[in-house]
């Protein structure tokens, strides 16, 4: 799952180093269209909706936040939420 | 009372009528009329006595992130009798490079922060340096040369340069006057208004001329500027936060972030009570993107407005009808008083009475810019003349924007006639960025599409490079906003029967 994600993030923003940056939103490294073309590939590839309250700094501000954040929505999908 | 000649006199105005109130604000930061004032006075001075022997009228490179201190920067550049030139500073290199040589001659101003910012992008020369300007002018507001030099502009005499996209690879310097800022301001006020009492959050970029409406239309009313960090726009939960928490009443963005607003239903966590008035420009407004805006506000203020920085901000605007139900389009309206606008098809006049037959959009009146900075060639290009039943001896700029009218005698935009596109609200030359690629090097063919519905900007192109190999060497091209979305690398581009690249067929198959 995580080499997946990694995979699309990688695919989406090639310059970005998402193994190592522990911090892509504070230190300026995905802008808005970064993120948005992210939530973008993320609601392609899984068929999950995103809603306010998942897009915030914290939620994208490295790999292991984002993951989390993959498994929320999926959780919340599967539960047909 | 005295007539105001340029935005410095309702700058002195708001100095002595409400010097308290507040002017200008970003975060936790503010600053009053008389603080920005004196602030702004003084720099000026500075940067007047740092730049000698230049007597004015010289560029000023304003190498800023939007802030406080870069509207400090634009009212001190004014006051020092030099006109200012907004600088993105995620400007790649090389782009730079080319403003600079447009330019030619110029003053870099930059603060300390973003200084190593300038170096990194490869700049040598000198600069000034806001922070030590403004302190070694501590306590000078009052010199009678500012006031000298203030009384010396003449509304010919030119306020600022902006550098939009080119499509031969160039960055063109639209050039304004003073005169046009102030009809500008006139028109908007007349038309629009704003209220001593609103609070603008400011979306726009300082280097963007959709700015000049946040910057001059709340010094114009005495209105607060309340800049909303660009860092926002990303999280829309954090935006509506912000404009909750300071209260902000007027917005002017563009429809993409409504749009982001819109996407994750993010008024249903939160619809600050404040706001009062939205207006968007720049690019299409999404119909459904507006009826969510106005199911949660469905009384209040909806204006669209519409103009390239040619014609300094915009040129007309429509007051949406918040009890009609707009299925197509929203009309960009009818231009402002004493602006002219034309449709042309064909060399020919289209009549307001010709419901729907498109035509280029041409303006024309005292709003025209001065033409592109240094560039003779395209200034003609572009500001041709008007035609003679209309005017004698004026020019026009024709936009390359295609519109019709409705049949209430509203214009309704309807596209680009050539390569331009909106993307991100910004306006961009695909041409550019196919330059750029032959710039990388090791292709053999490109071309760039727009795919409208997701406002993505795909490159497709033959060649060596791997698609991120492509798109890293492309960033020290391109500013941000132009960099494609998505490199395709392919084994061949579809060709017309004349050997031509059938660009239209790609834009089909990425648009079906």
């Amino acid at each position: 799952m995580r080499d997946e994600i990694l995979e699309i993030l990688k695919n989406v923003c090639p310059t970005v180093d998402f193994e190592n940056e522990k911090a892509l939103i504070d230190d300026g490294l995905l802008d808005s269209h970064a993120v948005l073309s992210i939530i973008g590939a993320f609601m392609d590839t899984y068929d999950v909706e995103f809603e306010a309250d998942d897009i915030l700094p914290e939620t994208l501000n490295n790999l292991d936040s984002i993951c989390d954040l993959v498994k929320t929505l999926l959780d919340r999908k599967a539960a047909g939420k | 009372m005295r007539r105001k000649v340029s935005v410095l006199d309702y700058l002195e105005e708001n100095y002595i009528n409400i010097p308290d109130k507040t002017a200008v604000s970003c975060e936790d930061e503010r600053m009053s009329w008389s603080e920005l004032r004196n602030a702004s006075r003084e720099l000026g001075k500075g940067i007047r006595e740092s730049a000698e022997p230049c007597a004015g009228k010289t560029p000023v490179i304003i190498f800023m992130e939007k802030s406080v201190k870069h509207v400090v920067s634009i009212y001190g550049t004014l006051y020092s009798g030099n006109f200012y030139v907004p600088m993105d500073i995620s400007t790649p290199a090389e782009r730079l490079k080319s403003i600079l040589d447009t330019l030619k001659d110029y003053i870099i101003l930059t603060g300390r922060e973003e200084s190593g910012i300038l170096e990194k992008a490869g700049y040598t020369g000198d600069y000034l340096v806001y922070e030590d300007l403004l302190k070694n002018n501590f306590g000078t507001s009052g010199s009678p040369e500012t006031d000298a030099v203030m009384n010396g502009i003449i509304d010919t005499d030119l306020m600022y340069i902006i550098f939009t996209s080119g499509s031969t690879g160039n960055p063109k310097g639209v050039a304004i006057r003073h005169g046009s800022v102030m009809d500008y301001i006139a028109s908007f006020m007349d038309e629009v208004g704003m209220s001593p009492d609103d609070v603008c959050g400011n979306q726009a970029p300082f280097y963007a001329d959709m700015s000049l409406r946040d910057l001059f239309m709340t010094l114009a009313s005495g209105a607060e500027l309340c800049i909303i960090p660009t860092k926002y726009f990303t999280f829309p939960l954090n935006l509506l936060k912000y404009i909750d928490a300071k209260k902000i009443s007027y917005c002017m963005w563009v429809p993409t972030v409504y749009g982001i607003v819109a996407r994750f239903k993010a008024l249903s966590k939160l619809r600050p009570a404040s706001l009062k008035r939205l207006c968007f420009s720049g690019e299409t407004m999404q119909i459904p993107v507006f009826n969510y805006w106005k199911e949660f506000y469905p009384d209040i203020e909806y204006w669209q407005f519409y103009g390239p920085s040619e014609i300094t901000g915009s040129c007309c605007c429509y007051k949406v009808d918040n009890s009609r139900d707009y299925d197509g389009v929203i009309p960009i309206g009818r231009p402002y008083r004493n602006t002219g606008m034309l449709l042309m098809d064909e060399g020919e006049i289209v009549k307001i009475s010709d419901t729907g037959h498109k035509g280029e959009i041409c303006v024309y009146g005292t709003c025209l810019a001065a033409g592109y900075y240094n560039n003779p060639e395209k200034t003609k290009e572009s500001f041709t003349s008007l035609p003679s039943e209309i005017g004698y001896d004026e020019k026009m700029y024709r936009t390359g924007d295609l519109a019709y009218y409705d049949e209430e005698g509203n214009i309704v935009f309807s596209g680009r006639s050539d390569y331009q596109v909106k993307h991100m609200g910004r306006r961009v030359e695909l041409g550019e960025i196919e330059s750029a690629v032959e710039s990388v090097g090791k292709t053999d063919a490109c071309c760039c599409v727009h795919n409208k519905l997701k406002d993505d900007i795909i490159l497709y192109y033959i060649g060596d490079l791997l698609p991120g190999e492509m798109l890293k060497a492309l960033g020290q091209f391109l500013p941000p906003h132009m960099m494609p979305t998505n490199a395709k690398k392919v084994d061949h581009l579809p060709q017309l029967p004349n050997g031509k690249l059938d660009r239209k067929s790609l834009e089909e198959q990425e648009n079906s």
